[in-house]
């Protein structure tokens, strides 16, 4: 088969009256069919001490609708083999259903009949909290899940939506009252509404039943608040002691970016390269060379609010000086001199044929459209944006990167024994010590 | 040496997956992990390449690739445009006949492996599950993962390795899985062309036989690092060519697939007893296990939580699952079958496992018209034979940082809550 001319399959477009757009990809070869309708908010709601919450608040809206047993709602669709629930995503609640072609009508009736009345019944909401305190107590036990929820804090402070943790003694304050209002005012157009459905259904079938959905979205009662400053740390490093652990886990940080940032594409080259794979710079000198990890990533996430730039990684507590000072002369050639262009070549090439290998199924293809969508963009410009991915040349991916790393401040955090790890961070400023198990209301400011 | 390939042109990529025959049972009693960190050195250059230059040239190709180590085998993958598979033959053929061994790569791989085994022994959940695992593994091979052993590793020479490479990966013990945008007959010419002449070096000594994987049974408490605690039943699983596998898979979802299969809906969605509750497989050329399992908040008895999960055990074994329950599996099935369509690397990777444990590709191809033809009295039988105390370990654990006297504390703060 010929190389790709274009990224996206034909997706057909519709844009309604009331402002919302609708898309339909067929593929008729595979009998399933999975479809969405997704409105603007979901954990960007969140604000300080409701990390969790709008998770949860999607669960209790995915209980069922009123009036219906909410256990013999579930039995219902999993004897169909249907997926119909709420998810929160970073910027928005998306109401979704999958199932095989055959039950798609059935299928999209148990969606319109949940998102039009929820139960949002006070009772399931305890089995809720308590599902989210039994996982939440074992996941954030766990030092390579806890050092993800560092950066964000410290990068943007405890009032960001971004920033905040779903812990388990946060998650056991949260009332039904907070979530049940979260979850009625979730459907609402407060932004741009979107719709998509894709697989084994016509482009007519496909529209209709999306009107369906989409008449469902009530008019906004408020706007989408708006998003706070980020206020960092006044802390440079850190510590979060865990004794009789053997090694560090560390994850450094700075401000990012936000969705449709106009340097996304030299971005995505310039963290690919830094520490986006197993050749990247970080990963070749920290492991490949010395051996020093088994793992260390640059991660730099796009959504609609502000996210932190981050480099990740974890080595033996003997280790730590040496493989900060690797990393800091790592990220301080990057923005010095750039990055050459092999490099350059190497991760154009990579990402420009990367991307389509994600996007085989109708719902990987529509979700990464409507994600782009979402953030302000077309389709003629998600096209350009892969185009532009072999048109970006090794200076503009340097620039990309001096915008990240900056003047090479970055907030330091550190998972470890603190008898290890403060001798080894100590030159780095201001340090915070504080225990592993601190919910995060006693986190430093 | 055997290619299978699961023709599929909707989408330009191809899944290309070398599988080796090299897993926990081929490793050497005092080398323990020898298999993955050879996997590991299958990334450090070969005769035509160097190190590292394999991912930098898939990357080039704008593809992704990566390893892992099962129980059984070893899968080196690579996902193409489809325009690429002939660089990934050739690839792929030149560190499989070639690898360069050299003791400096073997100096920082062993590191490396070393810091990801400590990676996981320092997360509490996966160190209790390595130590479950251990504890009723019985000394099997199957009982100590392929992560292995930090001190084996250390002791791990660059002759150790060679010896590993001489024995698992030779034409005979390698198979090939190519699914996606490709023809049989393009896999056919790229394999001869690469593959085609690759013959072992020397004849091969009959491998120690290894016996099957019988984990402990009876009962048993253990204190380990989960937060919280739980109660969980393993059941043996006989080697999969005496398995009636259709019916395990069907049983398997009756019982922990969604929200409302018979053990959540037991002790998640009607009674409360658990925050949490399923079941996993672990399954071996060499048998397995079939663990079922609840997670609470304390306090709480485990006498009673685990009394409800051997009644609903015990009513599939005596009663077989309903005809609308059975329905549900099948159809359940379907819609993940289709699902996996969409998906070159999830059907490579389905291909290889079903080849792996059974020998047989077709057992995957054929499994939906499997699933369809079993009955209530087949699940009926296979439940009777897993669920029965002599083959069953029932397992009350405890999260070591829980003390006897929290137990009260925690009963004193629900009653004053109320």
């Amino acid at each position: 088969m010929a190389p790709m001319k274009t990224l996206l399959p034909p997706i057909e477009i519709a844009r309604e009256a009331d402002g919302a757009t609708l898309l339909c990809l067929a593929r008729r070869d595979v009998p399933r069919c999975a479809g969405w309708v997704s409105c603007a908010g979901g954990q960007l709601l969140q604000r300080r001490g409701q990390g969790g919450l709008a998770g949860m608040a999607a669960d209790l809206f995915s209980e069922g609708p009123a009036g219906i047993d909410p256990l013999a709602w579930r039995r219902e669709l999993e004897q169909d083999a249907i997926t119909v629930d709420v998810q929160a995503a970073p910027g928005e609640w998306i109401g979704r259903l999958g199932c095989l072609s055959e039950d798609l009508p059935l299928a999209a009736d148990r969606l319109a009949a949940l998102l039009a009345g929820p139960a949002l019944d006070a009772d399931r909401w305890k089995q809720i909290v308590r599902r989210y305190r039994g996982s939440m107590t074992e996941q954030l036990a766990q030092p390579t899940t806890m050092i993800r929820q560092l950066p964000p804090r410290q990068v943007l402070g405890p009032d960001h939506p971004n920033a905040q943790v779903p812990h388990a003694k946060v998650v056991a304050g949260h009332r039904h009252a907070d979530a049940a209002a979260m979850a009625r005012a979730a459907f609402q157009r407060r932004g741009p509404v979107l719709a998509a459905i894709g697989g084994d259904v016509s482009a007519d079938d496909g529209f209709d039943l999306l009107r369906t959905l989409t008449a469902l979205v009530a008019p906004a009662d408020a706007p989408l608040p708006p998003e706070p400053p980020p206020i960092p740390s006044a802390a440079d490093v850190w510590a979060m002691d865990l004794p009789k652990t053997t090694q560090a886990f560390v994850a450094l940080s700075r401000a990012g970016v936000r969705a449709g940032d106009p340097d996304r594409v030299a971005l995505r080259l310039a963290v690919r390269i830094l520490g986006g794979g197993l050749t990247s710079r970080l990963m070749r000198r920290v492991r490949g060379e010395m051996g020093q990890t088994y793992g260390i990533h640059a991660i730099l996430p796009e959504q609609p609010a502000l996210t932190p730039f981050t480099v990740q990684t974890y080595t033996r507590l003997d280790n730590l000086p040496r493989m900060l000072e690797l990393i800091d002369a790592t990220l301080a050639e990057a923005a010095d001199e750039g990055f050459t262009d092999e490099e350059a070549d190497t991760a154009r090439r990579h990402l420009h044929g990367s991307l389509p290998l994600g996007l085989t199924s109708p719902s990987a293809v529509l979700g990464y459209v409507t994600d782009a969508m979402r953030a302000g963009l077309t389709l003629d410009e998600i096209e350009a944006d892969w185009r532009a991915i072999l048109l970006t040349d090794a200076d503009a991916i340097g620039a990309a990167a001096r915008r990240l790393i900056g003047d090479g401040r970055f907030h330091l955090a550190v998972i470890g024994p603190a008898e290890s790890v403060l001798p080894a961070v100590a030159q780095r400023g201001t340090v915070a010590k504080f225990r592993f198990r601190d919910p995060p209301d006693r986190w430093p400011g | 040496m055997r290619f299978i390939v699961a023709a599929d042109h909707a989408c330009p990529v191809a899944a290309v997956g070398l599988w080796a025959m090299a897993g926990v049972p081929d490793e050497p009693e005092d080398r323990r992990g020898i298999a993955h960190l050879f996997e590991h050195m299958m990334f450090r250059g070969s005769a035509n390449v160097g190190p590292q230059e394999h991912s930098r040239r898939i990357e080039a190709l704008g593809g992704k690739y990566n390893a892992g180590t099962g129980i059984d085998a070893t899968v080196y993958y690579d996902t193409v445009p489809s325009e690429a598979v002939e660089e990934v033959f050739r690839l792929e053929a030149d560190r499989f006949r070639h690898l360069a061994l050299t003791g400096e790569n073997l100096d920082v791989e062993r590191k490396v492996v070393l810091e990801e085994l400590h990676v996981y022994e320092n997360q509490p959940m996966v160190k209790a599950m390595r130590q479950i695992h251990r504890r009723i593994g019985q000394g099997h091979p199957y009982g100590l993962d392929p992560l292995g052993r930090a001190e084996d590793l250390e002791n791990t020479t660059r002759d150790d390795l060679e010896a590993f490479y001489r024995t698992c990966y030779r034409p005979e013990r390698v198979f090939g899985v190519v699914a996606g945008d490709v023809t049989g007959e393009q896999v056919r010419e790229q394999a001869e062309r690469h593959f085609g002449d690759w013959q072992a070096e020397a004849e091969q000594a009959p491998a120690e036989p290894v016996g099957p994987f019988r984990p402990l049974t009876g009962e048993l408490a253990l204190r380990v690092p989960f937060q919280v605690p739980l109660i969980a039943a393993v059941h043996r699983l006989a080697p999969p060519a005496q398995t009636d596998r259709a019916a395990l898979k069907v049983l398997a979802r009756l019982i922990a697939q969604g929200r409302t299969s018979l053990i959540r809906e037991a002790l998640v969605e009607r009674t409360h007893l658990c925050v949490q509750a399923g079941a996993l497989m672990i399954e071996g050329r060499h048998g397995g296990a079939l663990v079922t399992f609840g997670a609470f908040l304390p306090p709480g008895s485990f006498a009673r939580r685990r009394r409800v999960l051997r009644e609903v055990c015990g009513r599939l074994a005596a009663n077989g699952p309903d005809p609308d329950r059975l329905a549900r599996c099948v159809k359940q099935a379907r819609s993940g079958r289709a699902d996996e369509q969409y998906d070159p690397q999830r059907r490579m990777f389905q291909l290889g496992v079903a080849e792996t444990l059974t020998g047989d590709w077709r057992t995957y191809e054929n499994e939906l018209d499997e699933l369809a033809k079993v009955t209530p009295d087949r699940v009926r039988a296979l439940a009777a034979e897993l669920f029965a105390a002599d083959s069953t370990l029932e397992l009350d654990v405890t999260p070591e940082r829980m003390r006897w006297w929290m137990w009260p504390v925690g009963i004193a703060s629900k009653l004053w809550r109320r």
